[in-house]
């Protein structure tokens, strides 16, 4: 419901749904695996692929691992894409109890990454710089 | 009372409740020194109505003076795959490395059960995460 104010063409997955193709960008519901009282059973995330292609790299490794300590809320990982890796955004919120604002707000954080961060980390990438 | 002191307060006031000996400092909430164990708030750049101004950042030492490498990285990389809302981060401190996990949460309205279920979180993934990264680095393998 909340998710189809913002995005009404959203396609349903297996545990989400894809928001849009370009860029590619997904919704996951996935449990956490907590038991206790006080802690969530579900959480609510979303990921963006924000740059395609990148090689595995020492210098990779170690600039994603300086963003995470900028980007206070999103994380910036990894996944693998063909022979090579896409680095990705991913908001990951509790979801058992999620209000309309705190998913609009990880979607307004998501797409902040989505507009800055691609051409930010392709100069890096090619400067092996770590400003 | 700007927004920045009323969810200070705010924050400030139910942090106490869980841990009742944490010390403001410098805008830090100090919980524990060793291991070193504190929260803090950061503003979110957005400046959009209805939009959170502030996070809280829930941040705790896992590990201080792991060697500087390429591996201790990539474990990073990869644990933070698994980490949910919690994220390993890394801060190079000469030829070894500091690494800290950190859990954050936009701020501006936190009701009292989402406090404890953050230190809840945080502390619950404050035991499995280390214990995957010190196992990684022991092994010389990465977390599967």
């Amino acid at each position: 419901m909340y998710l189809s104010q913002s995005f009404p063409d959203k396609i349903e997955l297996d545990d989400g749904w894809l928001l849009t193709d370009d860029p590619y960008a997904t919704v996951r519901i996935f449990p956490t695996g907590f038991e206790g009282d006080d802690l969530p059973k579900y959480y609510f995330s979303i990921e963006a692929e924000l740059v395609d292609g990148v090689k595995d790299t020492p210098f990779l490794q170690k600039y994603l691992s300086l963003m995470n300590s900028s980007y206070h809320y999103a994380k910036i990982t990894l996944l693998k894409s063909g022979k090579n890796l896409a680095v990705y955004s991913v908001v990951t919120i509790p979801a058992d109890d999620l209000q309309q604002k705190e998913v609009l707000f990880a979607l307004f954080v998501t797409g902040g990454l989505i507009e800055n961060l691609p051409d930010r980390i392709r100069h890096a990438i090619k400067t092996k710089s770590l400003d | 009372m700007s927004n920045l002191e009323r969810v200070r307060a705010h924050v400030s006031m139910n942090i106490s409740e869980i841990y009742p000996n944490v010390v403001e400092s410098e805008g830090l909430f100090i919980i524990s020194i060793a291991p070193a164990f504190a929260a803090r708030l950061i503003e979110t750049g957005a400046v959009t109505e209805g939009l959170p101004s502030l996070y809280l950042t829930v941040i705790s030492e896992v590990k201080n003076g792991i060697p500087n490498t390429p591996f201790l990285y990539e474990v990073i990389a990869a644990l933070n795959l698994t980490t949910g809302p919690n994220k390993l981060i890394v801060v190079k401190d000469g030829d070894v490395a500091n690494v800290s996990l950190t859990s954050t949460v936009p701020a501006d309205d936190l009701q009292k059960r989402e406090f404890v279920t953050l230190f809840a979180m945080h502390a619950a993934n404050g035991e499995t995460i280390p214990a995957k990264l010190f196992e990684a680095l022991a092994t010389n393998r990465l977390p599967g």
